[in-house]
C-alpha cells in the first residue's frame, strides 16, 4: 500500500506570501524537492522504493505540482487564484491502493475526508490575545480550532510554546499526537552583496497591526529623537488593521522625521527586495506581543543580521542565544536593549547565521514525515 | 428649592488622576519577598484607570485583586501584576523574577483566563449562580466552557460556601473558600464626614418615562446639586440609607430598591437614599447615569421624583468612601445573587447596620444579629441580563420585590438606638472573624504552603 501525502494549498492564494502561506510555501517547496516522494500523475504507476507519493489540493480540486510550482516561483497567489477558478472539481483521487494523508497547514477544509489527516497550529492567538484581532477573525479560528485539532491523527505545531498552548488550553484526547515542528526561513534566495555603502538603518519587519507593537518603537524615538540622527528607521510591512501609519506617527510626534525620510513606512515589498533590505540592516527589530514562531526573526538571523526581539511565547525558541531581547513591559527596557543589540561583536554575524542554519523546510518536512509514518500501522 | 451647583467640578478630575497614580504604582511592583513563600504574581480583568472601568463587566475583579495584593505585600511577597501572562512560555521569559516556585493568582472571569505557564495559577473566580457551563457546544468559542477554564487551573478561590459547593458539583473539585480579605475603613464621625463630602455632586431621583432621553438626562444633570445642599433641603437630621451599585447589574435589583424606598419614604419622609452609582466609560456624566441609563432599569409607569433619593458617580478615593459609610447609618442591599459583595462587607466593617437580602454569598456572614433581613421569594429567574444564564440552563432566584424592601427598611427605622449599636457591633465583629486579615492571612498560608510543599515535591 502507497501512501501518497496531499498538501492543501489554499493559503497559496494570498495576494502576498507572509505567514501562513509562506509556511505552506515553504512546505510545498520541500515536499516538491523531496526526491523520495514519487511525483507522478495521479494514475501513475511508477514509484519509489518508499511507497510514496505526493498531491496538492484545494477544496475538491487536485492541483498539478507544476502549478504550485509556479506560484511558488511568482510568490503570489493572483496567478494561483486564476488557474484555480478554471480548475476542474476534481475531487482528490482517493485511489483504492493509496492511504490518503491531508495535510492542512491552516484551518482545516473538511475532518475525516482522508484516511489519515494532519494539520499545522501557529499559534492560539485569536483565541489567547483576542484583543489583537478582528472580531470575525476570533470567531472563524474559536469556532473551528478545537475541533480540528481533536479530528486530527497528528497536530504540528510551529513551535514548543504554541504545543504547550494547545495541551493546555484545548486538551486534546492524545497528547502524544501534537508534535513541534519548526518551520524553515522563507528566503527568496540568495543575497548580493551591496554595491555600495549604505546609511545605517534599523528595520522593522511584519504587518502594521496591534499585536506587533511598533508603538514601544514610536514612543522611544518620540523621546529619544537624537537617534534618528545616527539611524533611519524603516518600517516595513502592510498596514494590516489598527492605526495607519499616519496616524501612529501623528500620535507619536513624529510626523516631521518621517517627512525628513528618518522614519519610512514603505508598506510590503517583494520577496527578495525585503531580504536585501534585510541584509543590509544595521539591525532588524520585531517588538512582537505575541507569536506562533516569528519567520522574520529566523530570516533576519539567516543573513546574519542582528535581532531584537521580545521574550514573547515562541520568540526565545527562534532567537535562542543569537538574539538580543527586551521586555515590552517594562518602561525604558527598549532603549537598553537596542543599545546592546547595536554592540556588534567579532563572529556573531557567523554565529547567527549558523543558528539560522538549525532551521530549515526539509527538516521540517522530514521531521513531519517521520511522525506520520510512526504512527501505528493503518493509520500511517 | 435652593439648589447649590458643586464648588469645584475639578475636584473629580483631580481625584481621578490621584487614582491613576495609585493603580500604576501598584503595578509594578515586583515579585519576590520572604524566603518559604512562593513568588506572586497576579493578572486582572482591568489593568490601567479603575475609575474609567466602573461598572463595565468584570470591574469588580479589580477590586478584588487589589484587596488581595494589599494582603500579600504585607504578610507574603508583593506581588507583580502581569498585563499578559499568555507571553511568557517559560522561566527564561522573565530573567529578573525569583527562583524557586511561582505562584500566579487570576483575577478574571473565565473566559478570560490565561495561564503564567511556569507558575502554578490559582483563579480567584467570583461567581454566585447554582449554575456552571460545563459544556461546549458545535462551533462554540472554548473558552466559554467555564468548567474547563477553571480546570485549567490547579485550584480555584472562591469568596463563599455557596461559590465552592456549585463548582464543585460542577466538576470543579479543586475549589476552596479563599475571600478576598475586609480591611475596616478609617471611619470619620458623621459631621466630619458631611464636610469631606459637601461638594459632592448628587442628584435627586427625576425619571419620566414619557421624556425622550436627551431630554431625561438633561433634567437630571440641570438638577444637579451638592450633597450637603441636598440633605439640607430635607431639612433635619435625616437617616441615610447608602447603596453602591452598578445601575445596569441586574443582579442589585435596582427597581426594586429603589420603589421599595420610595414607597418607604412615605411613611418616613425624613429618610434619604445615597445611592452611589459605578458606571464608567468616557463621557458618561451624572445627568446620564442618573438619568436614561437608571431609567433603563426600572421598570415602566410614568415617572418617579424623589428628592430624598440622592443619586451620585463621583469616583471616590478610598479617605472619600469611608466618609460615605461613616455618613450612613444603613447599608442597604436588595441583590438577588452576590459573589462576595465588598461593598457591603466594608460598610458593615464601618459600623452601617446592613439591610439586605440573603442567600448565595450573604449566607456566610448575615444573620438576625448583625442585619435587617429583606424577605425574598424564590421563583425561576426571569431577567435576561443575570450572567449565570451564560450557562445555558436557567435558574432559581430569591428576588425581592418593591414591598419587602419598603418592610425591611420599616423595621430598620423601627430599631431602638441601642440595638442598632448592638447590631453594627456585631456586623464588626462578624467582617473581621471571617473577612479580616487575620483570618484571610491564614486561609491564603494555608493554601500557598500547600502549594509550595506540592512544588517541591
Amino acid at each position: 500500500m502507497r501512501r501518497r501525502f496531499w498538501l492543501e494549498i489554499g493559503p497559496l492564494r494570498e495576494g502576498q506570501y507572509t505567514g501562513i502561506s509562506q509556511v505552506t510555501a515553504g512546505l510545498a517547496g520541500a515536499m516538491l524537492g523531496d526526491a523520495t516522494l514519487d511525483g507522478t500523475p495521479l494514475d501513475g504507476t511508477t514509484l519509489n522504493g518508499a511507497g510514496r507519493a505526493r498531491g496538492f489540493f484545494f477544496g475538491r480540486a487536485a492541483v498539478p505540482a507544476r502549478v504550485v510550482e509556479t506560484a511558488l516561483t511568482r510568490g503570489e497567489g493572483e496567478w494561483l487564484e486564476f488557474w484555480l477558478a478554471r480548475a476542474e472539481p476534481v475531487a482528490p483521487a482517493l485511489a483504492a491502493d493509496e492511504t490518503a494523508i491531508a495535510i492542512f497547514p491552516n484551518v482545516k477544509t473538511c475532518r475525516r475526508g482522508f484516511a489519515v489527516e494532519t494539520q499545522i497550529v501557529h499559534d492560539l492567538s485569536a483565541l489567547l490575545t483576542p484583543q489583537f484581532h478582528m472580531p470575525e477573525t476570533v470567531r472563524f479560528h474559536a469556532s473551528a480550532m478545537a475541533a480540528d485539532i481533536a479530528s486530527n491523527d497528528l497536530t504540528f505545531c510551529v513551535s514548543e510554546a504554541t504545543r504547550q498552548d494547545v495541551l493546555r488550553y484545548l486538551a486534546p484526547p492524545e497528547p502524544g499526537r501534537v508534535r513541534c515542528v519548526y518551520p524553515g526561513p522563507g528566503l527568496a534566495g540568495a543575497v548580493a552583496a551591496p554595491d555600495a555603502p549604505v546609511e545605517p538603518y534599523v528595520l522593522v519587519l511584519g504587518t502594521i497591526e496591534p499585536r506587533k507593537n511598533i508603538s514601544v518603537i514610536l514612543e522611544f524615538l518620540a523621546a529619544q529623537p537624537h537617534v534618528l540622527t545616527a539611524l533611519r528607521f524603516v518600517f516595513l510591512g502592510r498596514h494590516g488593521w489598527g492605526e495607519a501609519p499616519a496616524t501612529l506617527l501623528a500620535r507619536h510626534g513624529l510626523a516631521a522625521a518621517a517627512e525628513a525620510g528618518r522614519i519610512m513606512f514603505p508598506g510590503y515589498v517583494a520577496a527578495a527586495a525585503r531580504d536585501a533590505l534585510l541584509a543590509r540592516a544595521r539591525l532588524m527589530i520585531y517588538p512582537s506581543l505575541f507569536e506562533g514562531f516569528g519567520l522574520p526573526v529566523l530570516e533576519a538571523l539567516a543573513l546574519g543580521t542582528p535581532v531584537l526581539t521580545t521574550r514573547s511565547s515562541s520568540l526565545m525558541e527562534v532567537g535562542g542565544t543569537v538574539a538580543t531581547y527586551f521586555d515590552p513591559f517594562m518602561p525604558g527596557d527598549f532603549g537598553r536593549g537596542l543599545a546592546e543589540a547595536l554592540r556588534e561583536t567579532p563572529g556573531a554575524r557567523t554565529a547567527r547565521a549558523a543558528w539560522a542554519a538549525g532551521f530549515s523546510w526539509t527538516r521540517c518536512w522530514r521531521d513531519m514525515l517521520a511522525a506520520i509514518e510512526a504512527l501505528p500501522a493503518g493509520e500511517g | 428649592m435652593h439648589r447649590e451647583r458643586p464648588a469645584r467640578q475639578s475636584n473629580v478630575t483631580k481625584r481621578r488622576a490621584d487614582a491613576r497614580g495609585r493603580v500604576r504604582k501598584g503595578a509594578v511592583a515586583e515579585a519576590g519577598g520572604p524566603a518559604g513563600w512562593p513568588a506572586l504574581f497576579m493578572s486582572s480583568t482591568v489593568t490601567g484607570e479603575i475609575a474609567r472601568h466602573l461598572g463595565v463587566a468584570h470591574y469588580s475583579y479589580h477590586f478584588a485583586a487589589a484587596k488581595f495584593a494589599r494582603l500579600l505585600t504585607r504578610h507574603f511577597s508583593a506581588p507583580r501584576m502581569l498585563a499578559m501572562p499568555e507571553y511568557y512560555a517559560g522561566r527564561d521569559a522573565m530573567p529578573e523574577a525569583p527562583a524557586g516556585a511561582w505562584t500566579h493568582l487570576i483575577f478574571r472571569s473565565t473566559a478570560e483566563i490565561r495561564l503564567l505557564k511556569p507558575a502554578r495559577n490559582i483563579a480567584c473566580f467570583a461567581w454566585e449562580f447554582p449554575v456552571l457551563k460545563t459544556e461546549t457546544l458545535p462551533g462554540e468559542h472554548p473558552f466559554l466552557n467555564q468548567a474547563a477554564m477553571l480546570n485549567l487551573c490547579d485550584e480555584v478561590w472562591v469568596a463563599s460556601r455557596f461559590a465552592e459547593t456549585v463548582l464543585r458539583a460542577h466538576g470543579v473539585a479543586r475549589t476552596h473558600v479563599v475571600p478576598a480579605p475586609i480591611e475596616p475603613p478609617a471611619v470619620p464621625g458623621r459631621a466630619e464626614a458631611l464636610r469631606a463630602l459637601a461638594d459632592l455632586p448628587v442628584t435627586p431621583l427625576q425619571v419620566n418615562f414619557a421624556w425622550p432621553e436627551g431630554l431625561q438626562d438633561e433634567r437630571a444633570e440641570a438638577a444637579i446639586l451638592s450633597l450637603r445642599a441636598g440633605l439640607r433641603a430635607l431639612g433635619g437630621r435625616p437617616t441615610i440609607f447608602l447603596a453602591i451599585l452598578n445601575p445596569e447589574d441586574a443582579r442589585k435589583n435596582l427597581d426594586a430598591l429603589v420603589r421599595g424606598f420610595h414607597a418607604h419614604r412615605l411613611a418616613f419622609p425624613d429618610s434619604v437614599l445615597l445611592l452611589k452609582l459605578l458606571r464608567g466609560g468616557d463621557g458618561v456624566t451624572l445627568g446620564r447615569v442618573a438619568g436614561s441609563i437608571m431609567r433603563a432599569r426600572l421598570a415602566g409607569g410614568s415617572a418617579m421624583h424623589d428628592t430624598g433619593i440622592l443619586l451620585c458617580h463621583a469616583y471616590l478615593d478610598e479617605a472619600e468612601m469611608a466618609a460615605l459609610y461613616g455618613l450612613a447609618d444603613f447599608f442597604v442591599s436588595a441583590s438577588v445573587a452576590e459573589g462576595q459583595n465588598l461593598p457591603l462587607l466594608e460598610a458593615m466593617a464601618a459600623g452601617c447596620v446592613a439591610v439586605s437580602t440573603g442567600g448565595t454569598a450573604m449566607e456566610d456572614y448575615l444573620d438576625e444579629s448583625c442585619a435587617v433581613r429583606i424577605g425574598a421569594r424564590v421563583a425561576m429567574n426571569d431577567d435576561p441580563g443575570l450572567a449565570g444564564l451564560v450557562a445555558g440552563r436557567n435558574f432559581a432566584v430569591a428576588r425581592a420585590g418593591g414591598p419587602e424592601v419598603a418592610a425591611a427598611l420599616a423595621t430598620a427605622r423601627g430599631l431602638s438606638a441601642r440595638t442598632r449599636a448592638g447590631m453594627a457591633a456585631a456586623g464588626r465583629a462578624r467582617v473581621a472573624a471571617c473577612f479580616g486579615e487575620d483570618a484571610v492571612r491564614a486561609l491564603v498560608a494555608a493554601r500557598l504552603g500547600t502549594g509550595t510543599a506540592m512544588a517541591a515535591a
